[in-house]
């Protein structure tokens, strides 16, 4: 009888593990994606459009509401620093006429979030809040701050006023230039 | 002469059961053991979910095989048990610090049906609706195997997947990444 328990007792402890074990495997799959940058200027207003100017005055354009004329609006996604420049291409020009380059002015007023809840730029901007001449070479505005580095979806906003001093001497003419706005990583 | 017979007789009732006997036999025994291994894998078409360059603010499938799922997991067992078909991600998808919400990468699971000739569609019951499902760390159902599904060789059961990826409009540039794991299991 012990013998036949102990027989018994032997195939049971050889079966249980058998029929208690639960067969299980797995693989695996590699997830990925990119997030391209998303880096670009854009600009509300893109004619600076002084109209009919005597000789000897001086005109403002604030067209949007009184306050500024257009707003250069900078997203990115990039978590890396950029900055704002402006440049014109050549003095405004009439035929063989110019307005002296310096005669022709940007000023760069207000910096914000476009953004809730729309609050004021944390960067810094270069120059003191007040005309400065236009000249061909890139010219610092602004540059972001740490917060601004990444600001989708709606980016962050430059309101731009413009002023030109006609020379009492200057000759009648349609006078023409470009500006350039350029957001970039690089000072 | 009596005795002579006597002796005949007795000296053939002795031989011809010897002469009748028709030739020698004996027999011996062998005992033959086998076992049937249980064969139980689970294997993937495509171990590779990339969803490769996406925009902010925008939604994007994967369906690369025909374009009708991306890939596709087999199942196998002779071990004659229910068994189910589970999936998980081991975390959101990363870069460097940046995620990109774990409830922002869905998978579906749109058909299974048998490698087996005539491929048939699966008897078992699919855990959820046809549904995109947002993926999550812990193991989640997708699967359990109908009761003639148990023992599915020589092919077995394939369940096919599609992956969908919403990316936030605030989200920030780079390559992000995630381990998904599919799991089959005789344990619910």
């Amino acid at each position: 009888m012990k013998r036949i328990l102990t027989y018994l007792t032997v195939v049971l402890m050889t079966l249980m593990p058998i029929y208690a074990y639960a067969l299980s495997d797995t693989k695996t799959a590699a997830v990925s994606a990119t997030v391209t940058p998303l880096f670009s200027v854009s600009v509300s207003l893109n004619t600076i459009d002084f109209g009919s100017v005597q000789a000897g005055s001086w005109a403002e354009l604030k067209t949007a509401g009184g306050s500024y004329h257009n707003e250069v609006v900078c997203k990115s996604n990039n978590g890396q620093t950029w900055y704002i420049k402006i440049k014109v291409d050549h003095a405004l020009t009439s035929g063989s006429n110019t307005i002296p380059l310096a005669n022709f002015k940007w000023m760069c007023a207000y910096v914000g979030s476009k953004n809730p809840p729309y609050a004021a730029g944390t960067g810094t901007l270069a120059n003191a809040i007040a005309y400065i001449s236009f000249i061909t070479t890139d010219a610092l505005v602004y540059t972001c701050g740490a917060d601004e580095k990444s600001n989708l979806p709606n980016g962050i906003g430059a309101q731009f006023n413009y002023g030109l001093s006609v020379p009492d001497t200057q000759p009648a003419g349609s006078y023409t230039a470009t500006v350039t706005y350029t957001m970039t990583e690089t000072l | 002469m009596k005795k002579i017979l006597a002796y005949l007789i007795i000296g053939l009732l002795i031989a011809i059961p010897v002469y009748a006997y028709v030739g020698y036999k004996e027999t011996k025994t062998a005992v033959m053991t086998m076992t049937i291994a249980p064969l139980f894998s689970v294997s993937v078409s495509l171990n590779t979910l990339d969803f490769g360059n996406v925009q902010p603010g925008l939604w994007k499938e994967l369906k690369t095989a025909g374009g009708g799922y991306h890939n596709e997991v087999v199942c196998k067992s002779n071990d004659g048990e229910i068994w189910h078909l589970k999936i998980k991600i081991d975390h959101a998808l990363t870069s460097e610090s940046k995620t990109i919400p774990l409830a922002n990468l869905k998978w579906m699971c749109a058909y299974v049906g048998s490698k087996n000739s005539p491929y048939a569609a699966g008897t078992g019951t699919l855990a959820n609706a046809i549904d995109y499902i947002s993926f999550t760390t812990a193991d989640a159902l997708v699967y359990t195997c109908g009761a003639d599904e148990k023992n599915n060789l020589p092919n077995g059961i394939g369940a096919q997947f599609n992956y969908g990826l919403s990316v936030p409009d605030t989200q920030s540039a780079g390559n992000y990444t995630a381990i998904v794991t599919y799991t089959m299991t005789e344990t619910l």
